[in-house]
């Protein structure tokens, strides 16, 4: 499976200090990064970057920031990811139960149907099917396949591609250069306001395409453009590492929501790199629900970098059973006036772990800046855990920095309670589960809104069998 | 056959005999007041009756409609048609009344804005269960869950306790609205100040762990004007 995971108890990982290294075995080749850009047709500075990564990757320290992992070993990790996949799921079928449960009773491809601009569907490594209506072509916003995107519009991605998150920012940051395939390009042009949300939805992929994709969303000035990032994959019943980017460069006075409902099946490391940056007036958003996957590491940033630019990140982690989801948002203030808002909420259940590590740091200069963090928890039993790092680097002194963090216990006393008002054990907590993530919920549009509800119900449905 | 019956229950919580070999019959139509001293029980009773968890039935037998309950767990009992009242609630920090009266109504085909306007706490159904809210408050919010239940047997823990005056006719109002519904009512007090509105049919002294006497309505007066103690002391069975 290419990975180990580290044997834990709750105190052990939990820390501002990070106590462990990834033991990192094997090694990617030279051979292999060359052979990944030649089958994708690249142009010369593609194939410099990947290799420019990957000699970063194999200098730069192993990350202590990753301590529940113990040892990842590349050999297996670009075995599996590079070569056919039996496995592959090529039906609905196919799919862990779990993950096919979920998805047919979310309905999912009718509510794309209803209120979508347009849906990329990655199908397999080769076949991609891109959908985009009309209209949208129309309004000339390019929606295209990351690959198809280097070929066609290679000025553009240039411009862009590894600017927002370089690779030199950590080893696997660098990984993910040196083997990106797949994922999204979306560049909406000036002053064009994308009527309905746009969506990725990462399908039943070959595992290279949905492990090391790589989206990229340019909003020129004065744009507007809701994206989603589908349920992002259902995955397949082996276990995997998934180390993804999204970049989102945001111009002045334009508009960029960024909207993920991770779901991913309980075998996956899911390590996501996700930045924007937003220049003068821009507002860029983060809506995250972490629902899936084994372990999830990350943390939404936006570097605000013009004068009066915006951003509010939207947080909700689920660690329902043995999972654990270190999340959290980063906020850079790197010019006046500038504003933040973060909300996290997480719920641990069944022996689940969430830990939130943000970031809000005011550059000097950054006067008038304002960042609001808020963390709440849900802890529904004695076995599960929730901790709260909020770093803040303050180096402007004309700065309203502000943190709140509270933590909600459900006893066994107001689940009696509950259970004696005739409510069913898992009904109790499906109550109070909605009752905590409702002011959430209320901050994001009606169909996010309604499919994430759903979501967090189907979770808890089956919440303790036993009263 | 009383609709419901508790027969030589004993009951024990905590390690300690909370309930001592009492018997108790409720019939149908009944609006019966189980008066007694603080600690002497009354709560413990009527919530081993719904089985409620901690409280450890160890000998005897609660009945309902004929059904012996016993063994069952509260889910089971609530569906029933047992439905408690409690005398505090806890805190439900995050929960909106109106979600759990609405999460209630699912159940019973109520209207979570009828039950409100029935106690008058439509401006609370907004709020966070319990945060916040004064003893009046609190109550009513209680017996609004209890009439959303519609329990065949309604037992109420205290509702006049810690209550302004003016509360306790809203309250003395919610419980009519229940025995509109219900089939039969228990009233547990101390005090008895909601009986200034709700006329018992029967009235049951409770002291040392057990139900020592019943009799008629006027047996409110008689507590009032000798104390529980005087009164037991020459009715004892």
């Amino acid at each position: 499976m290419g990975f180990d995971i580290r044997g834990f108890e709750l105190e052990e990982l939990t820390g501002v200090e990070y106590r462990s290294r990834v033991e990192i075995t094997g090694r990617v080749s030279r051979s292999l990064v060359e052979e990944i850009s030649r089958s994708k047709k690249e142009p010369e500075w593609m194939r410099r970057l990947r290799l420019r990564a990957l000699e970063y990757f194999e200098e730069a320290p192993a990350p202590q920031w990753l301590p529940y992992i113990q040892r990842i070993d590349l050999d297996e990790i670009t075995t599996l990811y590079t070569k056919p996949d039996v496995e592959v799921a090529s039906d609905w079928s196919d799919l862990p139960e779990e993950v096919r449960r979920i998805y047919e009773r979310l309905g999912l491809p009718e509510a794309y149907a209803r209120y979508l601009a347009g849906l990329t569907t990655v199908l397999d490594s080769e076949s991609v099917f891109v959908g985009v209506k009309d209209f949208l072509r129309r309004l000339g916003v390019v929606m295209v396949p990351m690959e198809e995107a280097v070929q066609k519009y290679p000025d553009l991605v240039k411009k862009y591609f590894s600017r927002v998150f370089p690779y030199t920012d950590h080893k696997f940051a660098a990984l993910h250069y040196a083997l990106w395939s797949g994922g999204v390009f979306v560049y909406v042009p000036r002053g064009v306001r994308v009527p309905y949300p746009v969506e990725a939805f990462f399908f039943l992929g070959r595992e290279m395409e949905g492990q090391f994709e790589h989206s990229l969303i340019v909003a020129d000035e004065g744009s507007e453009l809701v994206f989603i990032e589908g349920c992002s994959a259902p995955r397949l019943r082996r276990e995997s590492f998934h180390d993804g980017m999204v970049e989102i460069y945001a111009h002045p006075s334009s508009r960029v929501s960024f909207v993920t409902v991770q779901n991913w099946s309980r075998n996956v490391i899911n390590f996501n790199n996700k930045r924007a940056v937003a220049e003068e007036g821009a507002f860029v958003e983060w809506v995250e629900g972490s629902i899936g996957s084994k372990i999830t590491v990350t943390y939404p940033s936006t570097v605000l970098r013009g004068e009066g630019a915006k951003t509010v990140s939207t947080l909700l982690s689920i660690s329902n059973g043995g999972y654990i989801k270190d999340t959290g948002s980063k906020v850079i203030h790197a010019a006046p006036r500038t504003s933040s808002r973060v909300l996290s909420k997480s719920i641990v259940a069944n022996g689940g772990l969430s830990v939130y590590r943000g970031l809000t740091q005011v550059n000097k200069g950054a006067v008038g800046s304002f960042s609001h963090v808020e963390c709440e928890s849900l802890i529904l039993d004695e076995k599960s855990g929730s901790y709260t790092y909020p770093i803040v680097h303050l180096l402007e002194r004309d700065a309203d920095v502000g943190h709140e963090a509270s933590t909600l216990r459900l006893s066994e006393d107001q689940v009696f309670y509950l259970m004696s008002r005739g409510l069913k054990r898992n009904e109790v907590i499906s109550l109070v589960v909605n009752g905590f993530v409702r002011d959430v919920l209320r901050k994001l549009p009606f169909e996010f809104a309604s499919m994430l509800k759903r979501v967090v119900e189907l979770e808890f449905e089956e919440y303790g069998g036993v009263g | 056959m009383g609709l419901l019956e508790v027969q030589d229950l004993t009951v024990e919580a905590g390690g300690k005999v909370v309930v001592d070999n009492t018997s108790l019959a409720l019939e149908e139509g009944e609006v019966l007041y189980l008066l007694g001293p603080n600690g002497t029980g009354k709560t413990s009773l009527i919530r081993s009756i719904v089985g409620y968890p901690g409280y450890n039935i160890v000998r005897g037998r609660v009945l309902l409609e004929g059904e012996d309950l016993t063994g069952k767990p509260m889910e089971y009992r609530v569906s029933r048609g047992l439905g408690l009242a409690h005398q505090l609630p806890p805190k439900l920090s995050g929960l909106r009344v109106r979600a759990l009266l609405e999460a209630i109504c699912s159940r019973t085909k109520c209207s979570a804005d009828e039950i409100a306007s029935a106690l008058q706490i439509q401006y609370l159904l907004d709020r966070d269960f319990g945060r916040g809210f004064s003893g009046g408050e609190l109550k009513r919010v209680e017996l609004a869950t209890l009439l959303a239940m519609r329990p065949k047997v309604g037992l109420i823990d205290e509702p006049d306790s810690g209550v302004d005056v003016d509360s306790v006719k809203v309250i003395a109002d919610g419980i009519r609205a229940l025995m509109g519904v219900s089939r039969s009512v228990l009233i547990v007090t101390h005090s008895a100040l909601i009986s200034k509105y709700i006329r018992p049919t029967r009235v049951c002294l409770m002291l040392n762990r057990r139900i020592q006497y019943c009799g008629g309505p006027e047996l409110v007066e008689e507590v009032f004007e000798h104390g529980f103690k005087g009164l037991v002391r020459g009715d004892q069975v």
